[in-house]
């Protein structure tokens, strides 16, 4: 579904990432791991299409993807469509005036009639366990509930693939929990899953492959996810650990 | 939580985008880009980054507005492009660009302005104004490509202007480029999420500037706070730099120079 050949991507500061190749099978779950400053976010925003001028080729399903198709509104949209990116700071990525709001918006932008956009919400809602909260203003919400709104806003325009960029950060453990059981359930569903991540503990099992960036946004090593987070000199060397 | 609802199961959704007008998130995204890279560049990143002591390139860049703008004199405004061409030809290839576009934008629009002197047949002083405006124009943009934004606001603290003040300038720098991140970050998360037609636009650009609002009203007052918390007695001390050299002794001569053109040539016609 998602490949990646020799891809590199520069800020006008740095070069973050060199030469990344990335191969995601459709309903694949992977976990991106490495030190900070390594390229993660970058990684994710570029596999979401918010990083158009990278060098390399990346192929979404088959077709190219480049800042010439990105750049047309059409292709761009309906890309968009079919990927999320759940931001690190969910601020970031709620704007609406009500957490019903939030979540009607992609199926809005869809064109699905209003009692579709009732059905989606609705469901999401449940699924989260939002219900409460439906005519909060998100902005006042905790950081969990906050992650929550922000995923379900996501999941509303029903992507296949999902980036998500440190899911658990500033979690309480329940919280942890309850988006651990929620990746996991999306995953064997048949979503594909990205997602950067530290947190460790709460992701054990969760993914079944990792993938691990050098601190010069090179990929160190790709493999399962137990056998990579076993070996602990590995980890140690790479400063993640 | 519940079991996944059956819509998002991965069965492929048939979608055709409709339709919509306008790249307004686009464009956003890319001034945005180019404000916070601008206010983001390293010092020392190439050798045009501080070339000079900021606080000298500042009374320099001043000296130079202030005596162009005052000289009655064509032989003193050569004297002045001159030294300012100097200057600037000691910048890379692509700032010296980039400070010769604003230059060419100040001259058109300055032009604009006066045309209708001319036009009425009393354009006789308009040459040297259009010539002051695009040398105070090029000092200024000199200074600007030249120095970092917090050796500029260094440079005022050690110019002895009010603490108080400088503080604000740092302050307020900090966060246009913090909250420049987090208004980018949005707009891409709309992008994302824009993936038909927008019929809110207004109502979906309204959101992101009442968050912003929300999310700078929470940084001022945790910034309150934490100076509260680190005794802030309302003083704002920045660490001392490094010692004047040869580039500095040369600059200040040619200020001297400048000063001595303009008594000598610049004050009578």
């Amino acid at each position: 579904m998602i490949e990646l050949s020799d891809v590199s991507f520069s800020y006008p500061e740095a070069t973050v990432l060199r030469g990344v190749d990335l191969h995601i099978a459709e309903g694949d779950s992977v976990a991106i791991i490495g030190p900070n400053g390594s390229g993660k976010s970058t990684l994710l925003r570029l596999l979401c299409g918010l990083a158009p001028k990278f060098s390399g080729r990346y192929r979404f399903d088959g077709e190219e993807l480049n800042a010439a198709r990105l750049a047309d509104a059409r292709s761009a949209k309906a890309f968009h469509r079919r990927m999320g990116l759940l931001f690190q700071d969910s601020d970031a990525q709620l704007f609406c005036g009500s957490v019903y709001d939030e979540i009607a918006f992609g199926p809005r932008q869809m064109g699905l009639c209003e009692a579709e956009v009732a059905g989606r919400v609705g469901d999401l809602l449940g699924l989260f366990g939002l219900e409460r909260l439906e005519s909060r203003v998100p902005y006042h919400l905790s950081g969990g509930e906050k992650r929550k709104v922000a995923l379900a806003s996501v999941l509303a325009l029903n992507p296949d693939a999902i980036c998500l960029d440190e899911p658990m950060g500033g979690l309480d453990p329940k919280t942890k929990h309850a988006m651990r059981k929620l990746i996991k359930s999306l995953n064997a569903s048949g979503k594909t899953i990205v997602c950067a991540t530290h947190d460790f503990e709460y992701v054990d099992g969760l993914f079944r492959r990792a993938v691990v960036l050098s601190q010069e946004g090179r990929v160190a090593r790709d493999g399962p996810y137990p056998e990579v987070l076993a070996d602990r000199e590995f980890l140690m060397a790479m400063n993640i650990v | 939580m519940e079991t996944v609802p059956e819509w998002l199961l991965p069965e492929r959704e048939p979608y055709a985008p409709r339709p919509d007008k306008g790249r307004y998130l686009e464009k956003n995204v890319l001034s945005i880009l180019g404000t916070l890279a601008a206010l983001r560049e390293k010092p020392g990143a190439g050798r045009d980054r501080e070339l000079l002591r900021p606080e000298l390139a500042l009374i320099s860049t001043f000296l130079a507005v202030l005596l162009v703008s005052l000289s009655r004199g064509w032989f003193f405004l050569e004297t002045a492009s001159a030294f300012e061409f100097g200057c600037l030809c000691l910048l890379r290839g692509g700032i010296i660009a980039r400070v010769l576009k604003k230059v060419l934008a100040a001259g058109v629009f300055t032009i604009a302005i006066f045309a209708p002197a001319f036009l009425i047949g009393r354009g006789g002083g308009v040459p040297a104004l259009c010539c002051k405006v695009l040398l105070a124009v090029l000092a200024m943009a000199i200074f600007s490509a030249a120095t970092p934004w917090h050796s500029i606001t260094a440079a005022m603290a050690s110019l002895r202007i009010p603490g108080t003040l400088v503080m604000i300038l740092d302050m307020t720098i900090k966060y246009i480029s913090l909250l420049g991140g987090l208004l980018l970050d949005m707009l891409c998360a709309l992008k994302l999420r824009s993936v038909g037609r927008d019929d809110r636009k207004v109502s979906s650009l309204g959101g992101l500037a009442g968050t912003l609002f929300l999310k700078s009203k929470d940084a001022a007052e945790t910034q309150f706070r934490a100076m509260e918390c680190r005794c802030y007695s309302g003083n704002y001390i920045m660490k001392p730099r490094s010692s004047y050299g040869w580039r500095e002794a040369a600059l200040a001569a040619a200020d001297i120079a400048l000063l001595g053109a303009f008594a000598a040539f610049g004050i009578a016609r």
